[in-house]
């Protein structure tokens, strides 16, 4: 890892001690204030929806190079101290301006990367995507292509090369969350569920939302089911499994390494 | 046996609007089932309403009646009382509306004027309900006031500075009104104040007692504080109390301590934090004290309704209050003497291995709060919060709408600021699937299982139970819901719109029976559909008014 000891401890070491980490990166230079207080403050205050070290919860993942609602520092600083109306981030008033902006110190700090050493093609990624029939069927990328699956045109921000490879090879385990269907997420974004009706008839399909009384699904096909639950006679949940198909015997190791550098560069608009 | 109860709605109909809640209509506040004259629908907290035109038999034909939309956004807690035709409910930040209980159209607004730079550590500036008392209705607000309000217009009275904001507390929670006093409670341990609860004379607004629930120096119990660590030893009292006007006595639930994860600086048993305290309503004088969760740090405070009830124990009758607690054991006490009778958890809990003779937790070794992280049951929102549970005398049944969910707890150094967070410490929830709550009807008595009814994920909202057999509850996916109270079998539901974070009621006007429960920031009020087995009164329909 080319990371600096500082962003080492404060990403991998989210559970250290304050005071014992801060004596342990003091051997490799001085920890920044604004970033102990901040990460001090973010673990009472935020992680609790946001997950600790910001890794996602049900709230957005925050350790990102950027973020969508907060392209500057100060926008960030603003959405701490406001929050954002029509989403449950709240507006932390209670804050001075001086712990907001340690807050956003440390989530900034959450977000940097090491530039990472892909050794795919990115051209040639960009050609396997696009084959007829391939990812383009089911996910979308800056507007082309069709489907239900996660939009990809900013997963190289969501997502690092082992995140990416992981997804093309083992989706059952790289399953993104959701903060649907309730307050106390995350929620696997694509839970596989099997559902025996009163009719004796079984439904497959993706979880799209579920309550007490109503599950609604996602067939194979697309076609949406809205089940009465009370009236089933079994319903089984099914996690680890996702709709997309493993690539891993359909690609080369290269042609994996060439969808992954093509797919860490999709960026969105700059 | 239709008529006392059809008696009751006609002259609860044909009283003058807004006619005086004198203190003999709060002590008996079940004669008037037509009425909601306390937060939980009577001073014992029981949340029964003894309504039974919606019964388990015609419930599916409840329908939408009207809905308020809140002026102010934010998700609505409250509990509304309705007092001959009129409803006061309480909106975000504490605002007051009146509305006609039949129409839902408002009758006046109070707004309050909220200081710049309020504080509000731990918790949003939320409100859960009024208080009446004569002609005033009083309300808490977030800065840590207590407004008297003419329930006929809403213009000030009164008000008075209870205590000071900028140093962290706030007031949420609905007032109690008895007896020609008005009693409060407050918050803000996660800022490391000192509780209390504060008793003012309803017709002046003059303070006439407080009781500190962390005890000062020289008095009894300070001794479970080390050094001076009671100076901001927390100890809120955000939910309203229950009243034995028989005893005199007042029961209110009281908070966690300060620091909130971190213990390490307050040695001892943290009194009156995390207990049940019982006190003089005349004087505010401490009779007993029976505590939950000794040196809590986990944010277990016990801050749930008190239920006070009558029960038969070991072949002797007796007064009863019962807790369904954040810690994940329900309670039941003699209300007179605080003697612990049973304890039984209500959920799968990780934290304890029972509870000893005395009521006391036999605590696991390795459940605080670490630097690198504790993994347990229950979450620090607990097996029970805020919300209310609900007592029915007819099915002899105790309610609550349990959370099954476990979370990892950290700990950190801490010092104290004024008006900044006292916490140390801080935790991840285990959520998604894996989260889930239940409404669990229990023996009042002991607490033992006797019906579940599963919910997809842990519950935000209180529970109501109805002479009409029936159980009303919501969910966080914004479903309002009516079970069987004898079998927990769904018999009816709603998708209101919005997550339900709050307690629902029950009241009448011209004869007719409305549920009321908040969803989102909009009040719903549901009835039977006009003529939909409203004149097919069957065996289950009858009335069940029992008197406290």
């Amino acid at each position: 890892m080319r990371t600096t000891p500082l962003l080492a401890a404060l990403l991998l070491g989210s559970a250290a001690p304050l005071a014992a980490q801060a004596a342990r990166d003091s051997a490799f230079g001085p920890v920044p204030r604004d970033i102990v207080e901040g990460r001090r403050l973010f673990e009472s205050q935020c992680a609790r929806c946001h997950g600790v070290g910001g890794t996602g919860g049900v709230a957005p993942a925050l350790d990102r190079p950027r973020l969508r609602r907060a392209p500057t520092d100060e926008a960030l600083v603003q959405v701490i101290l406001t929050g954002l109306p029509g989403t449950a981030m709240i507006g932390f008033w209670n804050f001075t301006a001086e712990e907001a902006t340690q807050v956003a110190a440390y989530v900034r700090a959450l977000g940097r990367r090491p530039p990472e050493v892909l050794p795919g093609d990115p051209a040639a990624g960009a050609r396997l995507y696009a084959e007829p029939g391939r990812c383009g069927a089911c996910h979308i990328l800056d507007g082309q292509g069709a489907g239900w699956a996660p939009d990809l045109s900013e997963v190289g921000l969501r997502l690092n090369a082992a995140q990416l490879r992981q997804s093309l090879t083992d989706p059952g385990a790289a399953q993104p969350i959701s903060p649907l269907p309730s307050v106390h997420g995350p929620y696997p974004a694509f839970l596989a569920v099997e559902a025996l009706t009163a009719g004796g008839r079984v439904i497959h399909g993706t979880r799209v939302t579920e309550d007490d009384f109503t599950l609604v699904l996602r067939e194979a096909d697309g076609t949406l089911r809205s089940l009465d639950k009370t009236t089933l006679r079994r319903l089984r949940k099914i996690p680890g499994q996702s709709p997309m198909p493993s690539f891993a015997a359909t690609f080369t190791a290269t042609e994996l390494d060439d969808l992954v550098a093509y797919l860490a560069g999709r960026r969105g608009a700059p | 046996m239709r008529l006392p109860l059809l008696l009751a709605l006609a002259l609860g109909a044909a009283a003058p609007l807004l006619a005086q809640v004198t203190d003999a209509r709060l002590r008996a506040a079940r004669r008037e089932p037509a009425n909601w004259l306390t937060y939980s629908g009577d001073l014992g907290g029981q949340r029964y309403s003894p309504l039974a035109q919606v019964t388990t038999a015609n419930v599916a034909a409840l329908r939408p009646a009207w809905i308020y939309q809140a002026a102010m956004p934010g998700t609505l807690q409250t509990s509304p009382l309705v007092v001959d035709g009129v409803m006061y409910l309480t909106e975000f930040q504490g605002h007051v509306v009146a509305l006609d209980a039949r129409s839902g159209r408002v009758l006046w607004r109070y707004q309050q004027a909220i200081p710049p730079g309020l504080l509000a550590l731990g918790f949003a500036p939320t409100n859960r309900g009024v208080a009446v008392l004569d002609s005033t209705v009083f309300v808490g607000s977030p800065d840590a006031r207590l407004i008297a309000l003419d329930a006929r217009s809403g213009a000030v009275r009164w008000t008075v500075p209870v205590a000071d904001n900028a140093l962290g507390y706030a007031i949420t929670g609905a007032p109690l009104a008895v007896d020609g006093l008005v009693l409060t409670g407050v918050s803000g341990a996660e800022a490391g104040i000192r509780g209390f609860i504060d008793a003012y004379d309803a017709r002046t607004g003059e303070r006439r007692w407080r009781f500190h629930t962390i005890p000062g120096a020289g008095e009894a119990g300070v001794e479970t504080w080390g050094g001076e660590s009671w100076k901001t030893g927390g100890g809120s009292t955000w939910v309203t109390g229950s009243y034995d006007p028989a005893l005199g006595l007042l029961y209110w639930g009281v908070g966690n301590p300060g620091p909130l994860w971190n213990g390490d600086d307050r040695p001892g048993d943290n009194l009156y934090t995390c207990a049940l305290v019982a006190l003089d309503l005349r004087t505010g004088t401490l009779r007993w004290h029976f505590q939950f969760t000794p040196h809590d740090t986990h944010d277990w405070d016990a801050a749930q309704v008190p239920v006070l009830f009558e029960g038969t124990v070991a072949g002797r009758a007796r007064p009863l209050v019962a807790m369904a607690n954040r810690n994940g054991f329900y309670y039941v006490l003699d209300r007179a003497t605080g003697e612990f009778l049973a304890g039984t958890p209500y959920i799968r809990q990780e934290w304890a291995e029972g509870l000893d003779a005395a009521g006391r937790p036999v605590v696991r070794p390795g459940s605080e709060p670490t630097d690198t992280g504790t993994s347990l049951a229950p979450n620090l929102h607990g097996a029970s919060n805020w919300y209310s549970p609900s007592y029915s005398p007819r099915a002899g049944l105790f309610y609550v709408a349990a959370r099954q969910m476990g979370s990892r707890y950290y700990k950190y150094p801490v010092s104290y600021t004024p008006g900044r967070y006292f916490l140390g410490g801080g935790e991840a929830e285990f959520g998604g699937d894996s989260a889930q709550g239940a409404v669990k009807a229990l023996d009042p008595l002991t607490g033992r299982e006797r019906w579940s009814f599963p919910l997809f994920s842990p519950p935000w909202a209180g529970l109501l139970s109805t002479a009409g057999g029936l159980v009303f509850g919501g969910t966080n996916e914004g479903v309002f819901f009516a079970l069987s109270a004898r079998t927990g079998r769904p018999l009816w539901h709603f998708q209101t719109g919005a997550m339900v974070n709050a307690n629902p009621i029950s009241y009448a006007v011209g004869g007719r029976q409305y549920v009321a429960v908040a969803a989102g920031s909009t009040l719903q009020v549901f009835a039977l559909a006009t003529g939909a087995g409203r004149a097919a009164p069957t065996d289950s329909t009858r009335p069940a008014v029992r008197l406290p």
